[in-house]
């Protein structure tokens, strides 16, 4: 594959992440679970990623991995995964341990279960702080303390004193916000930030990562599998389907000239507050497939309104290769896009 | 408690029928205890506080609100899942308030209910098929040899295979799973299902299939839904007239069409800004107010108008000394606000001139 076209992403900078070719798989007793399969993608300093598809699509396990929580010892791993020019996925233990938090933070998805219930908040940002730094405990806990005003959370002295179910959730994910941007990292993960949370909340928590982003300089990558909460706050968009990479663009290429029968899917199923009226939804047929027996050809065959007989027996590649804007689909560029403009009719 | 009226008719036909279901001054209060041996009552959640609301034969009626807004609460209420503490329920003109379970029997029959979490909601050590059948049981209004066809008829047309009938739960998916509690909540031929947060769990696409699942099984069976949702956009998708509900009380009522285009409650007004639109371009251009902070603690909600904290709008003292009425404000269009929305700018106005002011120091009424 020759890499003559020039990316056009960000300036041409240095990717600060860049992932090639990495397939997560884990055995099992029914047979091997192909989580993630063949996938690249770049994240480059202070951008902001949506990475957008349904439950098992192997959106969030790409990103553990990325972060060193799934290990060789849970999976069978490989490609690469460089990281500010180191492939982590070679990196012995205690090494991706000493990234983990203070290069990258994660901001998952339940914050009801993933703070301490037993410590108090202070406490538990406190601790990431001294698990990297040699800092006092004081120094530490005053940090805390600054980060809980940063994002939003009213009395932070008060606050840091208090315990997880002290807080609202709202509150909490805010926390969880503060504890992985207190090491200053250069990449923020949020998988699924928002999803459990009411919709001012959830534009509350969106907006902070947002000024956040500006203000720590990170690069952010959001999981989510709903392209209403993306819209506003991505740069970039990539979807996934069955473990692999579908479609990825700019924001609003991916809304206004998708090139993948999936994200059309995806862009139908959502009731838009927007429309005049109200049609009736066109949801993607059938379910997600068995990541075990992943469908032979493109994944998404038996599932797509177009499918034609190549669907079913070869692979499609994300094309044109590493442009801005690929899509892994058999349908020539001129049928997408006059399939695509006749969704677009339709609905609004 | 000042009594509201109640909530007018939607726009339609002028003869409409009789409603169908009828709450009115609806209230349930948890009280709070302390003490072990001696429980001592110390206070008390006003989680639904005063609720009027008419349902008809058809219709769809949105609930919607924050988590706290007592939503769920109250649909246990109608169910009689949980009693009331206040007001009155009738079914049909048939006052059912302090009915005992045995009375309450027959009117199952015509209120189901469907819950929000399909993976909490079914018995893990049953088969689909006892799952769905067991109404049938229950109410013995099935022969037991036909239960099994009566089920896996029900199972098509809710869009199971007939085929895992003897399956368990956990070997279904999320949008199978609510298929499951769908059909359940159909078996027995209700009139009114009451949808407590049924696609809140699903992925997009999933959740579009339940939601069109729902509107044909609408259609077919001319079932009247209450539909419990924190999300608008699902809500517009799917309801007639739409009831807003802050902290256990009744924000705004409105048919569908006129609640989106012209919210009178500014609170209303903060939830539309507020839900995420799938298109960036209208997403940057579009005016959003941001609501600051959480919803207060319905142990001891805020005097007067519950919403005065949050709002943009508020005057004091009037909003937070009175308690405003639902007032009909268009025809069909009810509000609970001193102060309502005039306009589609009036509340980025508003928020603007609260900003200046705070800039300026002067918080208006602060205390």
């Amino acid at each position: 594959m020759s890499s003559l076209i020039p990316r056009p992403t960000v300036a041409n900078q240095e990717p600060l992440l860049d992932v090639r070719h990495l397939r997560v798989h884990f055995p099992t007793a029914d047979g091997l679970v192909k989580a993630v399969d063949d996938i690249s993608f770049q994240i480059h300093p202070g951008e902001t990623i949506g990475v957008v598809g349904e439950s098992g699509s192997g959106k969030s396990v790409s990103f553990l991995t990325v972060m060193g929580l799934i290990t060789a010892r849970q999976a069978r791993l490989e490609g690469k995964v460089i990281f500010k020019g180191r492939d982590l996925l070679q990196l012995p233990e205690d090494e991706t341990r000493r990234l983990r938090g203070k290069e990258m933070g994660m901001v998952f998805q339940d914050p009801m279960t993933s703070l301490h219930p037993m410590y108090r908040i202070g406490y538990q940002i406190a601790e990431a702080v001294r698990t990297h730094e040699r800092t006092s405990k004081k120094a530490a806990w005053a940090l805390a303390v600054e980060m809980l005003q940063r994002v939003g959370i009213p009395k932070p002295e008060e606050g840091a004193r208090r315990y997880p179910h002290e807080f609202s959730g709202g509150m909490r994910q805010r926390a969880m916000i503060a504890m992985a941007l207190v090491l200053n990292p250069d990449l923020l993960i949020a998988d699924e930030p928002t999803t459990a949370l009411d919709v001012t909340v959830q534009a509350q928590i969106l907006d902070l990562i947002d000024r956040l982003r500006k203000d720590f300089n990170a690069a952010v990558a959001i999981i989510t599998h709903d392209l209403g909460v993306v819209a506003e706050h991505c740069d970039r968009i990539q979807v996934m389907y069955a473990g692999k990479i579908v479609e990825t663009g700019q924001n609003r290429v991916i809304y206004y000239r998708s090139q993948h029968p999936y994200t059309w899917g995806l862009l139908q199923s959502i009731p838009r507050l927007d429309a005049e009226g109200t049609q009736r939804l066109h949801p993607i047929e059938g379910l997600p497939p068995s990541l075990i027996h992943v469908p032979s050809g493109c994944p998404f065959h038996p599932r797509c309104p177009y499918t034609m007989d190549v669907c079913r027996r070869e692979v499609p590649l994300p094309l044109p290769p590493l442009a801005a804007h690929t899509s892994a689909c058999h349908l020539s560029a001129e049928e997408k896009d006059r399939i695509f403009s006749e969704i677009i009719r339709v609905r609004t | 408690m000042n009594s509201a009226p109640l909530s007018p008719p939607p726009a339609g036909p002028p003869e409409r029928p009789a409603p169908l279901l009828t709450i009115s001054g609806a209230k349930k209060y948890f009280p709070i205890t302390r003490g072990i041996v001696f429980q001592k009552k110390v206070g008390q959640v006003h989680a639904v506080d005063g609720i009027d609301l008419e349902v008809y034969p058809g219709e769809t009626v949105g609930l919607v609100g924050e988590t706290g807004c007592g939503k769920t609460t109250l649909a246990k209420v109608i169910i009689k899942l949980l009693p009331s503490s206040g007001g009155s329920l009738s079914f049909e003109g048939q006052d059912y308030t302090n009915y005992s379970r045995r009375q309450m029997r027959p009117l199952r029959r015509q209120m189901q209910m469907i819950f929000q979490d399909p993976y909490a909601s079914l018995n893990p050590r049953k088969s689909v098929g006892a799952i769905i059948g067991d109404p049938f049981r229950i109410h013995g209004i099935v022969p037991k040899g036909q239960i099994k066809a009566e089920v896996q008829q029900l199972m098509e047309l809710v869009g199971l295979n007939p085929e895992h009938y003897n399956r368990y739960a956990h070997e279904f998916s999320g949008g199978q799973r609510q298929r499951i509690g769908v059909a359940r909540a159909l078996a027995l031929k209700p009139r009114l299902i009451v949808c407590d947060e049924p696609v809140s769990a699903l992925d997009v696409s999933i959740q579009a299939q339940i939601l069109n699942l729902l509107e044909d099984l609408q259609a077919e069976f001319n079932l009247t839904y209450v539909f419990i949702a924190h999300d608008l956009s699902v809500v517009r998708h799917v309801s007639d007239r739409i009831v807003v509900m802050y902290l256990g009380k009744v924000a705004e009522v409105a048919p569908k069409a006129d609640l989106y285009r012209s919210p009178k409650h500014p609170y209303t007004g903060t939830l539309l800004s507020a839900v995420p639109i799938p298109d960036p371009d209208k997403a940057q251009t579009r005016q959003r107010v941001i609501l600051q902070g959480d919803v207060p603690s319905p142990i001891d909600p805020p005097s007067g108008c519950r919403f005065h904290p949050r709002c943009p709008k508020a005057q004091f003292p009037t909003c937070r000394e009175l308690l405003p009425e639902l007032l009909e404000l268009a025809p069909g269009h009810l509000a609970a606000c001193h102060f309502p929305l005039t306009g589609p700018d009036d509340l980025a106005a508003a928020v603007a001139a609260r900003a200046a002011a705070d800039a300026a120091g002067e918080l208006p009424g602060a205390g």
